[in-house]
């Protein structure tokens, strides 16, 4: 009966010590290195200029979640003896370190007339405009639109870069499974129609 | 003493679970598919050293300090899907064309382009994580954008497009191409 009393006390004792250490390490730890600092203000460089002639006529939004999982491996006798280990085992399904990313995108279709490599032909009641494959002009992927939706365990910049570029990969990779080139030719013919002033018929083909 | 090691072993159990948590990742299938009419005209590439100290507070022991440098690749060219009815106007051999103003039409921040340099951890301090790193990554970017309007990339992305225009307006057989753009609307913030 005795025992069980100070088996009841301690456990009290325990509790409370428990709850305090936790609200201390959660109001006045925890919270501050997760408040995000400001960066210090310095200037941007601009390293080249360059003339472009892009006409994008199709864009692709698109979000990919990679996630990556790295587990506990092996079952010796110290491993007893490591609290954060045992708890990964028993309430975290054994996960050591997890990374999952959320990277929003953008893919843009259409023509790279930069090469001037476009070519216009009159003829006596015809136009003739011949114009070079669409292609994927753009991934635009950015910090702001790549979220870290969890991170648990260290993880080094390489790991995350990977992940990153695996991730426009697949953006790419979706995007091109829609077989968009179709659309973009569609909607450039669109586009020129609405910029050209002509009474004669103009007629509009690609580069095969 | 037994049953005060286990309590003990148990609660410090459930506060260092309480730390991290394990979430499952959101599915992610919904895209969108936009027709759109940008002719991008000028492309700069940028960089930034994102540079930070982190004292901490009172309570914290040791410092932490980051350099990273990132590269930026960003367009501008003019939304010909702003162009009106009457932005163009022809009369005999000569073609008025009004284009709306310039605007940045891409920024890409490559990942792989992006590099910690130096990372200093003293004392008790954690290590920077990836979470932190990506929040550092985002303010440099926006300081990017901001500092963008700044540079002449909008006005050379405004002449290159009239370039553009005339060479391909002068093919189609026009002999005078005159190209005009619209003045930016004020915004008020």
């Amino acid at each position: 009966m005795n025992d069980l009393v100070r088996l009841l006390k301690n456990l009290v004792v325990l509790l409370i010590i428990g709850g305090v250490v936790y609200l201390i390490y959660h109001f006045f730890f925890k919270g501050g290195e997760e408040e995000y600092l400001k960066i210090d203000d310095t200037p941007i460089h601009v390293e080249s200029i360059r003339s472009i002639a892009e006409i994008s006529t199709v864009n692709y939004k698109d979000e990919v979640v990679m996630d990556s999982v790295v587990r506990w491996k092996g079952n010796s006798t110290w491993s007893w003896f490591d609290s954060q280990r045992m708890v990964d085992k028993y309430l975290n399904s054994n996960i050591k370190r997890r990374l999952t990313i959320i990277v929003r995108g953008e893919v843009r279709y259409g023509f790279d007339l930069s090469e001037s490599n476009f070519e216009i032909r009159q003829g006596k009641d015809s136009v003739f405009i011949q114009l070079p494959k669409p292609k994927v002009l753009d991934v635009v992927v950015s910090p702001s639109k790549t979220e870290i939706f969890q991170e648990q365990g260290k993880w080094t910049d390489g790991e995350r870069k990977s992940m990153e570029v695996r991730a426009k990969a697949k953006l790419v990779k979706n995007a091109k499974s829609l077989n968009l080139n179709s659309k973009t030719e569609k909607n450039m013919r669109r586009l020129m129609m609405q910029m050209i002033r002509t009474d004669k018929t103009v007629i509009i083909s690609f580069d095969k | 003493m037994r049953y005060t090691l286990f309590i003990f072993l148990f609660i410090s159990g459930l506060i260092s679970s309480c730390g991290e948590e394990t979430k499952e990742p959101p599915k992610a299938d919904v895209y969108e598919i936009k027709n759109i009419g940008l002719l991008s005209t000028s492309e700069y590439t940028v960089g930034k050293i994102i540079k930070l100290t982190d004292d901490g507070e009172w309570y914290a022991v040791g410092d932490r300090k980051i350099l990273m440098s990132c590269k930026a690749k960003i367009k501008a060219g003019v939304d010909l899907k702003k162009l009106r009815e009457g932005d163009i106007t022809v009369s005999g051999n000569t073609i008025t064309i009004l284009l709306p103003p310039a605007e940045m039409t891409s920024f890409v921040m490559e990942p792989k382009l992006t590099h910690t340099e130096m990372e200093s951890v003293s004392g008790l301090r954690d290590r920077f994580s990836q979470s932190e790193k990506n929040n550092y990554m985002r303010q440099a970017e926006n300081a990017i954008k901001r500092d963008m309007n700044e540079t002449k990339i909008l006005k050379d992305a405004e002449n290159n497009a009239a370039m553009f225009l005339e060479d391909f307006y002068e093919q189609m057989g026009f002999e005078k191409v005159i190209v005009k753009h619209k003045k930016a609307e004020l915004k008020n913030e």
